[in-house]
C-alpha cells in the first residue's frame, strides 16, 4: 500500500513528534508498504491566521495513496476517503491550554469564534476519520473531554530501543528534550537549589528560542547553581542521549500536561526510574509513585526530595528504574504491532 | 456562444422583455439563445413574450438538464418578486451562472423562497448579517416596516451573488455591498429596453373625481405606470397637485399598474378630497401602456426608498420623449440631470409642485426635455450593446470560474465551521488564499 503520513511543522523545530512520524514511515516501509511524510508547515501566531492554514489543509486533494495516517492539527485535517487519526496532539491552545490561561488565542468574540472554528474542525476531522487512535490516556480524556469523541489510546514505541541498554548510575538527574517554557525545566533549576549538595543535574537538548536558552542560563547564575547543573543547550544525536540515559541515576521530565513522554519511556526502556509531576499529563501514564519513580507535586520542595532520594538512594533507584523497565516492555508495544493497527 | 437564459417570460414582466431584446441581438450575431421560463406555477401558463427560439420551463428537470449540457454561458434574470424568479432559486444552487441583479433588494424573492425552507433560511440570514439581523428578519408587522427594517441591514443582494460565476447590474448606486461581498466579476450595464410602438386602441379605466371616465382629457396629463405601492409617493403627487391651484385646475394624475383595491379606493378618497383629477387605470396590456405613456405630458417617477437596479418605467418613459420626474436617489440619481427633473427625497412634494407647475407653463422646456432624453435613453440603454458586453462578460466570468470556485470553498468551509461575518478579521482569512489569484 501506499501510505502518506501526514504532519504539521514549524521550521526548524524537531522534536518527539517528528522523530515519531520519521520512525512511523520507516516501520511502513519496512512492513512492506511504500511511506512518505507529507510535512504540512504551520505557524500559530497570530492566532487569527491560523484558520485560514486549516482551510489551506483542508483544500488539499491527495491523490495516488491509499491511505494517510495523520498526527497533528492542522494537517490531521486533510481529506481522504481512508484516513486514520492517531492524534499527538490537537491545537491545545484552543482547549485545556485555553482554560489554564496558557493561550494564545484571545478572549472575547474574535477567540470564542476561533475557538468554535477549531473544535468543529477537529470534530469533523474525527468523525470522517475511519480509526481514531491517541498517544496517551491524557490525549484520549482530552477528545473525550473537549469533543466528546472516544478514541483509542496507542502508545507510541520507542523509536531507537536499542540504545537505551541502561547502565551504571553515575549519579546525576538527566533531564532531556526540547527546551521551552512549557517543559518546565526551569522548576528543575528551582528544586536544585533546594536539594543537598551532592545532587547533580543535567540539561540537554535543542531551546525552541533563544529565550528559552537565556531564561536556563540566567537561572542558573542567579541560583548559584554553576558546580551542579550541566546545560548542554543544542541539539544532541540519538547515541548521546542515550548515553546520558543509560548512565543517570534518575530521568527527570515535568511538563505542563503533556500528552506523551518520551523521555519517560526511554528512561524505563533503560531500567531508570523517573521523577515527573502530578501535572505533566501524559507523562504520568508511564510512572508509578514509588514503584517505577517518584510522581510529586510540581513544587520544588518536592522534587528537591525526590531528586535527593534518587542520588542517595541507589538501592531504591535501581529497584525502581528495573521495575520501569518491566512495566514498559511488558506492554508489549512494538512497532510491527503499531503498523498493524493503524492500517487495519 | 450558446446563451441559457433563466428568466421570466411572460408578457407582463419588464425582465423578460429585457431578456427577449437582449436574446434578440444575441441571435442576430450568432449566438445560440434557449429560455428557462422561471415564473412560479400560477403564473406558468400566462402568455409568454415573443422569444423565437427554444423555451424549457424551470420544472421540467430533464428539458433544462438537457439545455443546460450544452450552454456554454448561463444567465439568471433576478429580480425582488418570487413568483416571478422561484425558478432561478431552484437551479441557482446547482447550476451556477452569471446573475443579472435587477434589484439592490431581494426581500420579496427571499421570503418567497424561505416559505417551505425555515432553518435553510435561517442559517442563511445568520451567516450573512448575523444572529440579531436574523433572528428579527420574519418579526416584521407590514410590508413598509420590514422594507426599512431590512433594505440596509439585510437586502439579501449578498445571498444571491453568492451563487453566481458574475454578477451584471444596471446601476451603481449600491453596487459597493455586492463588490464587498462578492469575489467575482461584477459590471454594470445599462440595462437594455426598447420603446415598443402604441396601438390606436383608446385606453380604458375607472376615473375618480372631476377627470371621469373617459381616458381623454383636458389639461397635463401626468402618467405614473407600474405596480402602485407605497414607494412610488403617489400621495406625494396627488398633494403636490391638490394644494396647488394651478395644478389643480390644470392637471390630470392617470395610474397604470396593479393596484389593490384598498389601495385604490384609498387613493380615490385622497384625491376627492383634494380636489385632484385622478384616473385609475389598472393593469394593461403593452400596447395601451405604450399609449398612455406617449398620451402623458408629464411621467412622473417618484421611488422611495430606492430598491431596484434600474427603472424600466423611467427609462420606458424617456425613450418615448417624455419629461420624467424623479425621486434624487437610487438608479435615478444616476441620470443625467438635464434629461430628467429631480426631486429631493425628504422635500418631494415641494419640489414636485414647482417642477409641475413649471412644466405646465413651459410647454417648450417640456419638449426640449423630453428629446433630450430621449436621444440619451436611445443611446444608453441599447440591446444591442448589451447583448455584445454581455457576451464579453460571459467570458470573463468562465476565465475567473476557478478562483471563484476556490473563494466558495473556502468560505463554505468556514462557516460550516461556525465562522460568522461579525467574528474573524477577513483580511487575516483571506490574505493568504490571495495565492488563488490571477497574477
Amino acid at each position: 500500500m501506499k501510505v502518506l503520513v501526514v504532519n504539521s511543522m514549524a521550521p526548524f523545530v524537531w522534536g518527539g513528534a517528528e522523530e515519531l512520524a520519521a520512525n512511523l514511515e520507516k516501520n511502513l516501509i519496512a512492513a512492506g508498504h511504500e511511506a512518505e511524510v507529507l510535512r504540512i508547515p504551520f505557524r500559530w501566531e497570530p492566532a487569527s491566521r491560523i484558520p485560514s492554514q486549516m482551510l489551506m489543509v483542508r483544500g488539499f486533494e491527495m491523490l495516488n495513496v491509499d491511505r494517510v495516517i495523520a498526527l497533528k492539527f492542522p494537517a490531521y485535517l486533510i481529506r481522504h476517503p481512508h484516513k486514520t487519526l492517531w492524534v499527538l496532539h490537537q491545537y491545545r491552545q484552543a482547549y485545556d491550554l485555553y482554560d489554564a490561561g496558557q493561550s494564545n488565542v484571545p478572549e472575547g468574540p474574535l477567540g470564542q469564534e476561533i475557538r468554535r472554528v477549531i473544535r468543529n474542525a477537529d470534530n469533523e476531522a474525527f468523525g470522517e476519520s475511519r480509526d481514531l487512535f491517541t498517544i496517551s490516556k491524557t490525549t484520549q480524556q482530552r477528545l473525550a473531554r473537549y469533543n466528546d469523541v472516544n478514541a483509542e489510546v496507542l502508545v507510541p514505541p520507542l523509536n531507537d530501543a536499542e540504545l537505551f541498554s541502561g547502565g551504571p548510575s553515575e549519579g546525576y538527574v538527566f533531564a532531556g528534550g526540547r527546551i521551552n517554557s512549557m517543559k518546565r525545566q526551569q522548576l528543575l533549576l528551582e528544586a536544585l537549589a533546594l536539594a543537598p549538595p551532592h545532587v547533580r543535574l543535567v540539561i540537554a537538548g535543542p531551546p525552541d528560542t533563544s529565550e528559552d536558552a537565556l531564561r536556563l542560563t540566567q537561572l542558573v547564575e542567579t541560583l548559584e547553581l554553576g558546580d551542579r547543573v550541566k546545560l548542554d543547550l543544542r541539539f544532541l544525536a540519538r547515541t548521546e542521549v542515550a548515553q546520558m540515559v543509560n548512565h543517570a541515576a534518575a530521568c527527570a521530565c515535568v511538563p505542563y500536561n503533556e500528552d506523551f513522554g518520551y523521555v519517560a519511556a526511554e528512561a524505563a526502556a533503560a531500567g531508570k526510574p523517573v521523577i515527573t509531576v502530578h501535572d505533566s499529563g501524559g507523562v504520568v501514564d508511564l510512572v508509578r509513585h514509588l514503584e517505577t519513580g517518584w510522581v510529586v507535586a510540581p513544587e520544588p520542595q518536592a522534587l528537591a526530595d525526590a531528586m535527593a532520594t534518587a542520588c542517595l538512594d541507589a538501592t531504591a533507584a535501581v529497584k525502581y528504574g528495573a521495575a520501569a523497565r518491566d512495566h514498559w516492555f511488558g506492554m508489549g508495544i512494538t512497532w510491527p504491532k503499531t503498523v498493524e493497527k493503524l492500517l487495519a | 456562444m450558446n446563451f441559457l437564459f433563466f428568466t421570466p417570460a411572460a408578457s407582463s414582466s419588464a425582465i423578460g422583455r429585457v431578456t427577449q431584446l437582449v436574446g434578440t441581438e444575441l441571435m442576430a450575431s450568432g449566438h445560440t439563445v434557449t429560455i428557462v421560463r422561471t415564473e412560479d406555477y400560477a403564473l406558468l401558463g400566462t402568455p409568454p413574450h415573443q422569444f423565437r427560439t427554444k423555451m424549457v420551463c424551470w420544472d421540467d428537470t430533464d428539458g433544462v438538464f438537457r439545455v443546460a449540457r450544452d450552454a456554454d454561458a448561463v444567465v439568471y434574470q433576478i429580480g425582488d418578486s418570487f413568483p416571478f424568479h422561484r425558478g432561478c432559486l431552484e437551479w441557482l444552487p446547482s447550476l451556477p451562472g452569471i446573475v443579472c441583479l435587477h434589484d439592490y433588494f431581494l426581500g420579496d424573492l427571499f421570503r418567497g423562497w424561505a416559505g417551505a425552507r425555515w432553518t435553510v433560511a435561517q442559517a442563511i440570514l445568520q451567516s450573512c448579517y448575523g444572529e440579531e439581523v436574523a433572528a428579527s428578519y420574519f418579526a416584521y408587522d407590514n410590508p413598509e416596516d420590514y422594507i426599512e427594517g431590512t433594505r440596509e441591514k439585510a437586502p439579501m443582494t449578498e445571498w444571491v451573488a453568492a451563487m453566481a460565476t458574475g454578477v451584471i447590474t444596471h446601476s451603481s448606486w449600491d453596487i459597493q455591498r455586492v463588490l464587498r461581498s462578492y469575489p467575482g466579476p461584477v459590471e454594470v450595464i445599462p440595462l437594455a429596453y426598447d420603446k415598443p410602438k402604441a396601438s390606436p386602441a383608446t385606453g380604458s379605466g375607472s376615473a375618480s373625481g372631476p377627470a371621469g371616465r373617459s381616458a381623454k382629457v383636458d389639461g397635463m396629463l401626468i402618467l405614473s405606470i407600474g405596480r402602485i405601492n407605497a414607494n412610488k409617493r403617489i400621495d406625494s403627487v396627488l398633494r403636490a397637485i391638490g394644494t396647488s391651484p394651478h395644478l389643480r385646475n390644470t392637471a390630470i394624475l392617470r395610474l397604470v399598474g396593479h393596484i389593490e383595491s384598498n389601495v385604490q379606493a384609498r387613493l380615490s378618497a385622497l384625491a376627492h378630497s383634494l380636489g385632484v383629477r385622478l384616473l385609475i387605470s389598472g393593469e394593461v396590456d403593452d400596447a395601451t401602456l405604450a399609449q398612455a405613456i406617449e398620451r402623458a405630458d408629464v411621467v412622473c417617477c417618484l421611488r422611495f426608498p430606492p430598491l431596484e437596479a434600474a427603472s424600466a418605467s423611467a427609462i420606458e418613459a424617456m425613450l418615448y420623449g417624455k419629461p420624467v420626474i424623479v425621486t434624487d436617489t437610487g438608479f435615478y440619481r444616476e441620470l443625467p440631470d438635464d434629461c430628467v427633473c429631480k426631486v429631493r427625497p425628504d422635500h418631494d412634494i415641494g419640489d414636485l409642485q414647482e417642477k409641475l407647475v413649471f412644466l405646465s407653463q413651459h410647454p417648450a422646456e417640456r419638449s426640449a426635455l423630453g428629446c433630450r432624453a430621449a436621444q440619451w435613453a436611445t443611446a444608453t440603454f441599447s440591446p444591442r450593446l448589451y447583448a455584445v458586453r454581455l457576451a464579453d462578460f460571459a467570458l470573463r466570468a468562465a476565465r475567473t470560474q476557478p478562483v471563484i470556485e476556490a473563494s466558495r470553498f473556502f468560505s463554505n468551509l468556514l462557516v460550516s465551521w461556525g465562522a460568522t461575518s461579525e467574528g474573524l478579521p477577513m483580511q487575516d482569512t483571506i490574505a493568504p488564499l490571495r495565492i488563488f489569484e490571477q497574477s
